[in-house]
């Protein structure tokens, strides 16, 4: 008969107790694999694959969907790229309002709502930030997940010690490996992260894509925040949205993309595509240093006694009372923001004009954006 | 560089198995109850890790 030493009996238990605890704790690690819904509107055409441009991409978890807005009458492209960074939820959720609301009568539109779809699917550990949060529409509760900045370890791992961005070779931090916009313009032979930055360089050549908006947002303490990035090439058509804006009353600054800061959207996208290639920040405390205990109210209202703090220490880099920076804001100054360029591209290049409608307006959102969300009941699930 | 990758990832998955072995041995063979106590705490990452969970 087999006899067990006492500690061997302990060591037994404690091991099962482990276990239970791993059983426990890991249904709410694949939830996060669970997509939200999206409900593309009546503006959408059809519905495409990244892999469909880079076949490398095919049953990879950088594999996203790409929805296609087109006009009768010809005009020009516009890409919009939301949830590069998963933890900037405006990002995403401007490009959802264009998915689900937007009308094309003149050029086309793409839209890829989660550019980063791996980064959906985890929380960057030791952040405490909540892995959804709930938007209340018309007909019901919809959520949405807050993500973390880069792809998920489990679908790129390990990271580079030193991270060495190609072509240029300009050396980051080894955890912007899973970086994607410290990745582009990408190879198809590369990292997870390249290959997804490859795939999108080659929808933009296959597609002849005029226009690039990459939406982001940046917590109050980074000077680049409230602020269109541009491309050298892009530059005409920024200032046209920035005056566009400043006449509306909406505070924006704009800046040219250094040239010896490599791999993000606004510099390799238009210099290694046609592309007019664009980059927008808004504030964002969910992501900030200073912020306290991130709730769900944290990503919604946007609002922290310590940023209060901070701004009157003059720390911070936007104005911040205790109304915060809520979610409606954001995504108010990134979609009127999108409207001014796209105009501004038809300005400057008239057969390259892009018409959109049944975009609400910024006072429209900044009051009421749930209005534009479409509820969860009558929809069909993608 | 692909390859490279596949085979560091290789690498690194065989080396958290090793230490997982190691240290669900020395769960089960150490007579001090606090060590005991101690590795366990540290294989619950280990395992979802080793599983592709985290």
């Amino acid at each position: 008969m087999l006899s067990l030493s006492k500690e061997k009996i302990i060591g037994i238990i404690l091991i099962i107790i482990a276990l239970v605890l791993v059983a426990i704790t890991t249904p709410a690690f694949l939830s996060m694999h669970e997509p939200e819904e999206l409900y593309p509107g009546p503006g959408v055409v059809q519905k495409k694959m990244l892999s469909d441009y880079y076949q490398g991409l095919k049953n990879t978890a950088g594999d996203t969907e790409v929805f296609i807005l087109e006009g009768a009458e010809e005009g020009g492209t516009a890409l919009l790229l939301g949830g590069v960074h998963p933890d900037e939820p405006a990002g995403f959720l401007s490009t959802l309002l264009f998915l689900e609301n937007a009308t094309i009568s003149q050029g086309k539109m793409f839209i890829i709502p989660r550019t980063n779809r791996s980064g959906f699917t985890w929380n960057i550990p030791g952040e405490a930030v909540p892995q959804r949060f709930p938007i209340e529409t018309e007909g019901g509760d919809r959520w949405f997940r807050f993500g973390a900045r880069g792809i998920n370890p489990i679908h790129s791992w390990p990271d580079q010690e030193v991270y060495v961005h190609y072509p240029s070779g300009q050396r980051m931090s080894g955890e912007d490996t899973r970086n994607l916009n410290r990745s582009f313009p990408g190879r198809p032979n590369g990292t997870l992260a390249e290959r997804i930055a490859f795939g999108i360089c080659e929808l933009i050549r296959q597609e002849k894509i005029d226009l690039t908006i990459d939406y982001h947002t940046a917590m109050p303490e980074y000077p680049n925040i409230n602020v269109i990035v541009a491309h050298e090439r892009a530059m005409d058509i920024a200032a046209s949205a920035q005056l566009e804006m400043l006449l509306s009353g909406i505070d924006i600054s704009i800046s040219v993309s250094p040239k010896n800061f490599h791999g993000l959207t606004h510099r390799e996208l238009g210099d290694f595509t046609d592309t007019y290639a664009v980059l927008m920040e808004a504030p964002n405390i969910a992501i900030g240093r200073l912020r306290g205990r991130t709730t769900i109210d944290t990503i919604i209202k946007g609002q922290d006694d310590f940023y209060v703090w901070g701004a009157k220490l003059g720390r911070l880099f936007v104005p911040f009372t205790e109304e915060g920076w809520p979610l409606n804001v954001r995504l108010a100054r990134h979609i009127t923001t999108t409207k001014a360029l796209i105009q501004a591209l038809g300005d400057v290049n008239p057969e390259k004009k892009i018409s959109i409608g049944n975009i609400p307006s910024y006072k429209e959102l900044v009051d009421d954006a749930q209005k534009y969300y479409h509820p969860p009941e009558s929809a069909t699930q993608t | 560089m692909l390859l490279f990758l596949r085979f560091l990832n290789i690498a690194y998955r065989i080396i958290v198995i090793y230490i997982l072995i190691i240290a669900i041995w020395n769960i089960i063979t150490l007579g001090d109850l606090k060590r005991k106590v101690m590795t366990t705490t540290l294989i619950i990452p280990l395992i979802l890790r080793a599983l592709n969970i985290v």
